[in-house]
Parts: C-alpha cells; sequence; structure tokens
C-alpha cells in the first residue's frame, strides 16, 4: 500500500465532500442544531412534567385514628393528600401516583405504599415515598434496636404483577421508538428510489410522456411505499417479537408479560398505518425533490435524526402529564399516543386529535409532492 | 400531423432563448429530421412537443391536439422516444417495460403481446424479450425503448437522436422502421447528427441553430437553392461552429 496514492485519494474524496454544500450541511451543521433544538423542547416538557410532579404530588391516602405519618406528609412540600373512595382506581388512571394506607398498631406504623409499576413517575414517586418515611422512622428510632422497635414497616404493593408491570414499561418506553424506526426505515430504499431513482435512470421522462394524470403516479407510488413500509415494519415488529420470546432476558425480564387490549391493538395498528403514511409521504417528496438516490437519502437523513430523537426522547415522558401542546406536534403526537396505547389507556378526543394533525401532514407533503411532479425545474434539474 | 407555432422556450439563468420562435408543419405521411449541433435546441423542442416542457410562448398542435390545452391527448397521439439513456426499467424484462406503458395507456393485454410480437419481429428482438434490461447492450436497450414508445400505435412519432450510439447494423434497423413508420402513414419527427442518416429516411431537412430554424426542405431543394452538398450547407448556415 503506498501511502502517498491513500492520501491523494482521501484528500480527493474530502475536497468532493466538502463541496457538496447540501451533504456538509445536513451531515454536520444540521445535527448540531437539530439534537439540541428537539432536547430542548423535550427536556421543556420533562421538566415542567417533573415540577408537576414536585410541586404537587397527589398522593391517595387512607388511615386510622391519630395518625403520625398523615401529619408528616401533609407537611412535606408539594405533597397533596388525597382522601376519599376509588383511591385504588384513580391510582390506576393516573390521577395520583400512589396510594398510602398507614394502619397505627399501638406505638407503630404499618405503611402500605401501592404504586403502579407500569409508570416511571409513580415508581419515582414510591421511591421518594419510601426514603421519606425511612428517615422518619430513623429519627424515631431508638435503644440501637432498629429491628425491633422499627417505628415505621413499609411494605409495598404493585398495580400490576411485577413482572406485567416491568413488561408494561418497559412495552411502553420501547414501542414508539422502535416503531419510529420501523416505519421510516422500511421505506427508506424503495422512496429514494421511486422518485430519484427514476431521475436518474432517466425514467421520469418516459414516464410523464404517458397519456396519465400526475396524481394517479403519484398514488400509485405512494401506495407502493405504504405496502413496503407495512410489509417491512411487520417484519421488523416480528423479529422483535420473537427475540422477546426466544431471549426475553436482554430485554430485563424473565417472561413477556404484555396484555394490550384487543381495541388498543386495533388502534395501535392503525397508528402505524398513519406513521407509514407519514414517513412515506415525507420520504417521497424529499425524493423527489432530489436528483439522485444518494442525494435523497442525504436529505431523508434529518427525518431520520427526528424520527429517532422524537422516538428517544419521548420514551421517558409519562402520556398521563404530558400537555396538550405537545398533541399538535407532529411525530410527538403519534409517539405520545402510541405509549397511552401500549398502556390501553384510550382517550378519543386525543386519538382524533393526533389522527386529524396526522392526516393534515399526510395531505401537505402529497401535495408538495404533486408540486414537485410538476416543477420543470425540479424534474429536470442537473 | 405536426403544427408548431412561434415556440419559444428561455431556461432560467441562460442568455439566449433555447428554442426562439420557431414554426413548422410536418403532414401525415412525413419524415422530417431535425439536425443541429448540440446545444441547436433540437432536444428543448422535443422535449416541448412531448408536454414534458411548457413553452414561454407560442403552442403546437399534434392532430388538432394543442399541448397547452390538451396535452393528455397529445400524449396519446404521440410516440416518443427521448435522447440519451433510454430510461428502461432495468429490473424489468423488455416485454415487461413494453407492457408497462402499454397498460399506462390503457390498452388491453392482448393487443399489447399482439404488438410487442410484431415489434419483436420488426426489430429482432425476440432472443430478449423475456430477459432483464440490466445487461442490454445500447442496441437491445434501444430498440426496446422504441417498441416501448409505440405500443399504443400513434399517429405521430417523435425521436430524439434515435441512432445515436447504435452500431451500423443497429441503425440500419431503426432506419428501416423509421421509413416503415412513415410508409404506415404516420407523422415522423426526429433530430439527428448524422447526415448520412437523415438523407436516407427524411423527406425534409429542418437545420437549427441557436434556438432558430434557419432553413427547411428537401434535400434536394436545399442543394439547389445553395448550389452546395447538404454537409457544406449545413456547415455554412451554422458557421461550422460546434457548441457542444
Amino acid at each position: 500500500m503506498r501511502v502517498k496514492t491513500v492520501l491523494t485519494v482521501f484528500r480527493k474524496e474530502i475536497k468532493d465532500a466538502v463541496r457538496d454544500k447540501r451533504s456538509l450541511f445536513i451531515s454536520v451543521i444540521f445535527p448540531v442544531i437539530l439534537f439540541p433544538m428537539i432536547f430542548s423542547v423535550l427536556d421543556k416538557n420533562i421538566q415542567s412534567v417533573n415540577s408537576r410532579v414536585s410541586e404537587e404530588i397527589r398522593i391517595g391516602f387512607t388511615g386510622n385514628g391519630e395518625n403520625v405519618i398523615e401529619k408528616f406528609l401533609e407537611q412535606q412540600k408539594g405533597i397533596i393528600l388525597v382522601k376519599g373512595k376509588e383511591l385504588e382506581e384513580k391510582l390506576k388512571t393516573g390521577e395520583i401516583y400512589a396510594l398510602v394506607r398507614a394502619e397505627n398498631s399501638g406505638d407503630r406504623f404499618l405503611v402500605n405504599i401501592a404504586y403502579d409499576n407500569s409508570r416511571q413517575s409513580s415508581v419515582t414517586v414510591f421511591n421518594s415515598l419510601a426514603a421519606m418515611l425511612d428517615s422518619l422512622s430513623q429519627a424515631h428510632k431508638r435503644d440501637g434496636k432498629p429491628e425491633e422497635n422499627t417505628f415505621i414497616t413499609v411494605r409495598s404493593d404493585t398495580v400490576y404483577e411485577k413482572s406485567r408491570g416491568d413488561s408494561m414499561l418497559i412495552f411502553s418506553t420501547l414501542l414508539p421508538f422502535l416503531l419510529f424506526v420501523f416505519a421510516a426505515l422500511s421505506t427508506v430504499a424503495l422512496a429514494a428510489d421511486t422518485g430519484a431513482g427514476e431521475k436518474e435512470r432517466n425514467t421520469i421522462e418516459p414516464l410523464l410522456s404517458n397519456p396519465v394524470s400526475r396524481a394517479d403516479i403519484l398514488a400509485g407510488k405512494f401506495l407502493s411505499l405504504i405496502l413496503t413500509g407495512f410489509t417491512g415494519t411487520t417484519a421488523f415488529a416480528s423479529g422483535i417479537v420473537l427475540s422477546t420470546i426466544i431471549t426475553p432476558g436482554v430485554f430485563g425480564f424473565d417472561n413477556m408479560a404484555i396484555s394490550v387490549s384487543p381495541l388498543s391493538a386495533l388502534l395501535l395498528f392503525l397508528v402505524s398505518v398513519i406513521l407509514i403514511m407519514f414517513f412515506s409521504s415525507a420520504e417521497l417528496s424529499l425524493s423527489l425533490f432530489a436528483k439522485s438516490p444518494k442525494e435523497a437519502q442525504v436529505l431523508f437523513l434529518p427525518l431520520l435524526m427526528c424520527c429517532m430523537s422524537v422516538g428517544y426522547g419521548t420514551s421517558v415522558i409519562d402520556p398521563r402529564n404530558v400537555t396538550s401542546f405537545y398533541r399538535h406536534i407532529p411525530l410527538v403526537n403519534l409517539s405520545i399516543l402510541i405509549k397511552e396505547l401500549s398502556l390501553n389507556i384510550i382517550s378519543p378526543s386525543m386519538i382524533t386529535v393526533t389522527f386529524l394533525w396526522g392526516t393534515l401532514y399526510i395531505t401537505l407533503f402529497l401535495l408538495l409532492s404533486a408540486y414537485l411532479l410538476s416543477k420543470e425545474s425540479i424534474l429536470y434539474r442537473n | 400531423m405536426i403544427r408548431i407555432e412561434n415556440l419559444t422556450k428561455h431556461y432560467r439563468g441562460a442568455e439566449v432563448p433555447a428554442v426562439d420562435n420557431i414554426s413548422l408543419h410536418i403532414r401525415k405521411g412525413e419524415a422530417a429530421a431535425l439536425l443541429g449541433e448540440n446545444g441547436a435546441g433540437k432536444t428543448t423542442a422535443i422535449r416541448i412537443l412531448s408536454t414534458l416542457l411548457k413553452p414561454d410562448s407560442g403552442d403546437c398542435l399534434i392532430n388538432s391536439f394543442s399541448i397547452l390545452k390538451d396535452p393528455e391527448n397529445v400524449r396519446k397521439n404521440t410516440g416518443i422516444l427521448l435522447g440519451g439513456e433510454t430510461g428502461l426499467y432495468a429490473r424489468l424484462t423488455a416485454g415487461e417495460n413494453i407492457e408497462y406503458f402499454g397498460r399506462l395507456h390503457g390498452i388491453d393485454i392482448k393487443t399489447i403481446k399482439e404488438r410487442t410480437a410484431m415489434f419483436s419481429r420488426i426489430l429482432d428482438m425476440d432472443k430478449f424479450l423475456d430477459r432483464r434490461c440490466a445487461t442490454f447492450s445500447k442496441g437491445m436497450k434501444q430498440k426496446t425503448a422504441i417498441a416501448r414508445s409505440l405500443i399504443h400505435d400513434p399517429p405521430v412519432i417523435i425521436l430524439d437522436e434515435p441512432t445515436s450510439g447504435l452500431d451500423l447494423s443497429v441503425s440500419r434497423k431503426v432506419r428501416e422502421f423509421i421509413l416503415f413508420l412513415k410508409n404506415s402513414g404516420k407523422s415522423v419527427l426526429f433530430s439527428s447528427h448524422n447526415m448520412g442518416e437523415v438523407l436516407k429516411t427524411a423527406d425534409r431537412i429542418i437545420i437549427m441553430h441557436s434556438g432558430k430554424i434557419i432553413d427547411s426542405g428537401k434535400p434536394s431543394e436545399l442543394e439547389k437553392k445553395y448550389s452546395m452538398e447538404m454537409e457544406d450547407i449545413f456547415h455554412f448556415l451554422t458557421g461550422g461552429r460546434n457548441e457542444g
């Protein structure tokens, strides 16, 4: 190997790459701008959720007689005790983060903290409460015999059986990200080929010289992308399901115990279709704009980066605490909806809003594609 | 029939128009050749006639259909072979490429099969009709592209440099095919760089330079008018410059 030759080739490749301004912008400048933007928006949401959690932690409480635990919790900044009926139901629906049952037995307390082990925020609140009560217990510790004289004994109870709760938590965390990646990636190859590939191969001109409307051509291409996306997403999902069966340890539990209701499953299917249509229409318009499949793939990068950032960033969001503003942001709203449905949370108004926005974005991308397919300077640019 | 009236096309950023106020009329059963150097405006004119580009001004009637007002009917009545790459789908066979365009024209499969068999016979395509186009030679691609362009049996045929890059035997086959089309009553307009091909095939020669038609007529009429051979006439009219 000759170093001189290697360096000559290296220099040429770098010069070539640097002169491709669009690729340079997308692969270097864009991520530097994009990621801080996306994560600052997500961080803002997480901060607002967290601040709400820390400012007003709604905790269900039941207890008997004069209750030190009740007074102690009421004194804690941010904790709002909720009493009354149907507290268990409120825990399941997310109205309260945890349910504390404090039984006074003479000079000791038996405290049971119930929490929703399918929600990260509820798990966090449980850990905080357990720590608080432990410190309270430590303060009352007497005579150096903690085991026998423990003032507070804390026990926990979960909404779901442990393996099921863990599974649901991991499932709801991973599903938006995985579905996003599957839907976006499965159409990339065909999308690059069906628009920019037609230009590069010079098949676009003979195709457009046929007596068919450009809308028909576009619709045919769009349908082929949807079918490809659907097939690819199904294959990806099948692979993941098989992995959870064959090697569940990889996902952090012994056996998968997800129970998605038939309605949630149907709605998840429809969300996947919307997601596939979203990426298909977006990639089709980018591909029609690009001169070549290579350029198309460069243009897809920001879209894929957005997809992955949103899929990853929203994985930590508790859908029960998200503000309505995020229901109007593309991809973010779909991610939150996927998360909700994976936890069997069905809110007709939120589903309608998300589907309407999804349909609007898809329509806009298709209109953009139709425009690009009619624009001489885009179709025949060199 | 092709009737071009005052057609002009100016690309954005270009100093001069690619096509500058051209007018011509090609009758039924006539083969006319557009002759010009690279950059003379032949391909732009052909793309406008194919409805792929919109003119800045002027119009063109293909079998009485306006390219501006009725482009879909223009496409139905025109068989177009564009220059350069043949634009075939490499992963489809020659037959599938032809069938795809036939279907886009709304032709039933039986007719597509019959016409494909006819083209295959005339253009010697039998050996590669069922092969994928990815490995085709230039000649095989060109024959497939011609058959694909004419599968709907259009009355008007426009061919952009149909023999460019072909070997002698395939070029001859294509020339014979153009004559066959002309004798079948089609109006044929083709562009070429090749004077020999033009003289053997065209009833009329249209010489283009810098976007303009600088003269046109039967080869014999032009030779008589300028008292030169066609090649010298061409060099005389275009200033002998090669803009390619």
